[in-house]
């Protein structure tokens, strides 16, 4: 499979890579760090440890699916190795699909390696801890493809610097629409609130991946609503690949 | 059939903020043949590269048509067939030779065991067996430039577009690879290859085609293309009367005695019949008449003060 | 293989079912109810060291939120459990900015109730904000209306009123408030001047809506004492209550009937010679309350 080709060829990069060890090494350090912070809480000790560690797994990852997601494709426009590999007998497209499972492939891991260490740790405080964070991760890695993508999309037409700003605003933007909804509907301009209506439900809706809180509180998350959530990200993941494929397939390699 | 066929082929590229037009390559014909070595020079900016980006579906030209094997050039399909190495390669630096290879072979999907033999071979065709194992950010440049040609044989290509296959690299690594072009032509590859180096071109070249500021200026073989263009004609005699001697120095550009002979370089073939006229009328006798051809290096400088 | 048909068929397909999702996931109880665990909100002060030079975004962004937060619990249940901390944290981070000490001092203030808070917001901002902003008057001008309105504390009122109608940009009414005020606090005007003040500035259409019935209701309170005052010197002359407000206006004690904000119509009662609107059925007894 070509496509699985270019995808292991993207993970031994990155795994070869020191950025990737550097992370990691911040993020277990994070998640131990709890450990410090809920001593110093009174009380509900394991909702510290639960707070960090999701948050310490979102975080890490989406710096990792940035980081690593802006070079993406640049880096091999850069450095020319992308002129070997058109020259063969692959669509752009493939090349493009594969890159970006490359990376997923390393988040993947990395949201593994995290996970357990995080889930290791819970077991340590409480003899049985609500399973339902597994959901909340599930939630957290859908997010952090999302976020792969689009960080694919900016990096095949444009620089690694810009892509990064881009993809950061993204994140951003995509954690508040919903708060700038709220707050276009409480506008009398019917403009404004058609504008933030419009922009809500066409920038993608991070919001929808998050349900730590829900999980860090024992609040139920029913399979439903995952399975909505999956869904949204799995087709807006199509709608942004398709984009990037539709830039890539036109552009100079320069 | 023609293995490559290009047709009217022009490159616009808008560079600056205020997209300016550079013209890299204009209303570009060309043909290859099957089997044969083609070289495609011209000096630095010429368009050589752009043309083979073109090739290998790089960049899209502004205008114009190519086909390889027959088939249009936007068809992936052909790239079956054609192995390329890039102008001043770059690979995955962290990969080590083998997995380099192994890569570029799964992107053809040849079968596994065929993979490894197929490796193994042109590890050894390029010298590189003793690498197998090392990472290619070790590796010197003229290694690299091995390691990309192996790569660009990895699918037994029927044709090979190399762009500048011996820049950069020292005597000994331009033989080498030189030696691996003539044995991919004794193998029945095409070769297309580029280079603003005449000597590689004129020593292993069937054909060649000449560019200049994105313009073909010449294309054929390479000793038509050369003896169409006497430059000089070196003529040497026996010694004769001095009065004869003084007609042809008058006539001549060029004209000594050394060892008992004479040597008269003249320009053009009016001025050799008439020299020799002369030489017969004085009863001279004709020892050598050699033209001397104008060498690629010519021809390339007598283009460059043209423009 | 991506001609641009098929691009337009899957754009077709994949953007519809993108937007049903999103609506659908709205809906989903998860989405509904979002939990306001603020109690993990540190102080400010910690976080402004934590928020490595981000702290006017940070504070910024929890000023929307804490909009949003009243704006969700105004409509809803009232209950305003986060709100002064949220402000505490918010102008903690974001200390020159005025808006939040003005606008979270009169939702403190009118809607919570929590009139100490309120106050202490004002002071906080009348520290914080550099006087030369234009709305810094805004400060003591409601720290006055929180003595006059809820504190019953005339004198302090007053005395706040009075710096505020020092500052530039103050309406031009205000040195006459400050005026009736230091001669009769209980004067409708002063609490009807105050009201309207706020309504200009909040951006709550909820609770505009709110202070606009009140503004109305001390109207009616106003408009009634007039007439009553009136009737009382009909009664001095004619010895008897009118039958009908026309006749105030009739006999020249007033020169117009005053208009109901409501729409309704004022009356007097043919029994005990009271005055009523059409429309208010309980009145406020004292303007200030
Ligand atoms: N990406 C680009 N943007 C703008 N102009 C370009 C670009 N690539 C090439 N050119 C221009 O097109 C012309 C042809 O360039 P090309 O690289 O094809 O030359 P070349 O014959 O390969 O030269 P060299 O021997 O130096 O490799 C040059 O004038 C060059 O400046
Ligand atoms: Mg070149």
């Amino acid at each position: 499979m070509k496509i699985a080709a270019i995808a292991i060829n993207t993970f031994r990069e990155a795994v070869r890579d020191k950025i990737l060890y550097t992370l990691l090494f911040f993020a277990i350090a994070m998640i131990a760090s709890s450990i410090l912070l809920g001593k110093l809480v009174i009380g509900d000790q394991t909702k510290i440890i639960k707070d960090m560690g999701l948050a310490s797994i979102s975080l890490f990852g989406v710096l990792i699916a940035i980081f690593v997601g802006i070079g993406l494709v640049f880096k091999e426009i850069e450095r020319k190795t992308i002129y070997t590999i058109i020259a063969k007998p692959i669509q752009r497209y493939q090349f493009l699909l594969g890159k970006y499972l490359g990376l997923i492939l390393t988040l993947v891991v990395e949201v593994v390696i995290m996970s357990t260490g995080f889930i290791l740790l819970l077991f340590y405080y409480e003899p049985s801890p609500d399973m339902d964070i597994l959901k909340a991760i599930l939630l957290i890695f859908f997010e952090l493809m999302l976020i792969t993508s689009i960080a694919l999309l900016f990096s095949s037409f444009s620089t690694p610097i810009m892509s990064g700003v881009f993809t950061l605003s993204m994140y951003v933007i995509g954690h508040l629409t919903g708060d700038l909804k709220m707050l276009g509907s409480k506008s009398e301009s019917a403009a404004v609130k058609h504008i933030t209506e419009f922009m809500y439900y066409l920038l993608p809706n991070l919001e929808n991946f998050n349900i730590k809180a829900k999980v860090v509180h024992n609040i139920p998350v029913s399979w439903g609503y995952i399975l909505y959530a999956m869904s949204y990200g799995i087709l807006y993941i199509a709608i942004i690949l398709l984009i990037s494929a539709i830039i890539f397939q036109r552009r100079d390699f320069k | 059939m023609n293995i490559i066929e290009i047709k009217n082929l022009s490159k616009e590229f808008r560079v600056g903020f205020i997209m300016k037009k550079i013209a890299a390559l204009t209303d570009l014909n060309l043909s290859v043949e099957e089997g044969e070595i083609f070289g495609f020079i011209g000096p630095n900016g010429a368009g050589k590269t752009t043309t083979v980006k073109i090739l290998t579906g790089l960049i899209y030209p502004t205008s114009g048509k190519a086909w390889i094997f027959g088939r249009d050039i936007r068809d992936v399909n052909i790239k079956r067939d054609i192995g390329f190495l890039p102008e001043n390669p770059y690979f995955y630096d962290y990969l080590t030779a083998r997995e380099f290879l192994n890569f570029y072979a799964r992107l053809f999907s040849i079968n596994k065991r065929e993979i490894i033999a197929r490796i193994d071979t042109l590890l050894d065709m390029v010298d590189l067996l003793k690498y197998k194992n090392v990472q290619l950010r070790r590796f010197s440049k003229g290694m690299l430039q091995r390691i990309g040609i192996a790569q660009a044989l990895i699918n037994d290509p029927k044709l090979v577009i190399l762009d500048e296959p011996m820049s950069g690299l020292d005597p000994i690594g331009r033989t080498m690879i030189r030696d691996i072009i003539l044995r991919m032509k004794d193998q029945g590859k095409t070769v297309f290859f580029s280079s603003h180096i005449l000597s590689d071109v004129e020593m292993i070249c069937d054909r060649v085609g000449m560019l200049f500021n994105g313009r073909l200026k010449d294309i054929g073989k390479l000793d038509t293309l050369l003896s169409t263009r006497v430059k000089s004609i070196e003529i040497s005699a026996s010694l004769m009367d001095d009065i004869y001697m003084e007609s042809i120095k008058r006539l001549a550009a060029n004209c000594i005695l050394m060892d008992e002979k004479l040597f008269v370089v003249v320009n053009n073939e009016t001025q050799k019949d008439e020299v020799l006229k002369i030489i017969e009328k004085g009863n001279g006798q004709l020892i050598s008449l050699i033209p001397r051809r104008e060498t690629l290096e010519d021809l390339f400088l007598k283009e460059i003060n043209y423009r | 293989m991506l001609n641009n048909k098929k691009i337009l068929i899957m754009f077709g397909i994949i953007l519809p079912l993108l937007y049903s999702l999103q609506k659908q996931i709205d809906l989903s109880p998860e989405r509904r109810g979002r939990i306001e665990d603020m109690k993990y909100l540190p102080s400010g002060r910690f976080l402004k060291g934590a928020a490595l030079a981000y702290d006017e975004i940070l504070g910024d962004l929890l000023w929307i939120k804490t909009v949003i937060y009243f704006g969700e619990h105004y409509l809803s249940n009232k209950q305003y459990e986060w709100l002064s901390h949220m402000l505490d944290v918010s102008t903690d981070l974001n200390p020159y900015f005025e808006y939040p000490y003005e606008a979270g001092g009169v939702m403190l203030a009118m809607e919570t109730k929590e009139i100490d808070r309120s106050i202490a917001l004002f002071k906080k901002g009348m520290k914080n904000v550099p006087q030369t902003d234009k709305r810094y008057w805004y400060l003591p001008f409601f720290l006055g209306f929180d003595y006059m309105y809820f504190k019953k504390d005339f004198a302090a009122a007053a005395r706040y009123m009075e710096q505020a109608a020092r500052l530039p940009g103050h309406p031009e009414y205000l040195p006459m408030l400050v005026t009736r005020l230091y001669a009769n606090a209980n004067d409708p005007e002063v609490a009807i001047a105050f009201l309207k003040e706020i309504y200009e500035n909040t951006e709550n259409e909820d609770m505009k809506r709110d202070i606009d019935k009140r503004i109305k209701e001390i109207i009616v309170e106003r408009d009634i004492r007039l007439l009553e005052k009136a009737r009382n010197i009909f009664r001095d002359r004619y010895g008897q209550y009118p039958d009908t407000l026309q006749e105030l206006f009739k006999s020249g004690i007033i020169n117009m009937i005053p208009y109901e904000p409501f729409g309704g119509k004022y009356y007097i009662d043919q029994k005990d010679g009271s005055i009523h609107s059409t429309m208010v059925e309980e009145r406020l007894g004292v303007y200030i309350d």
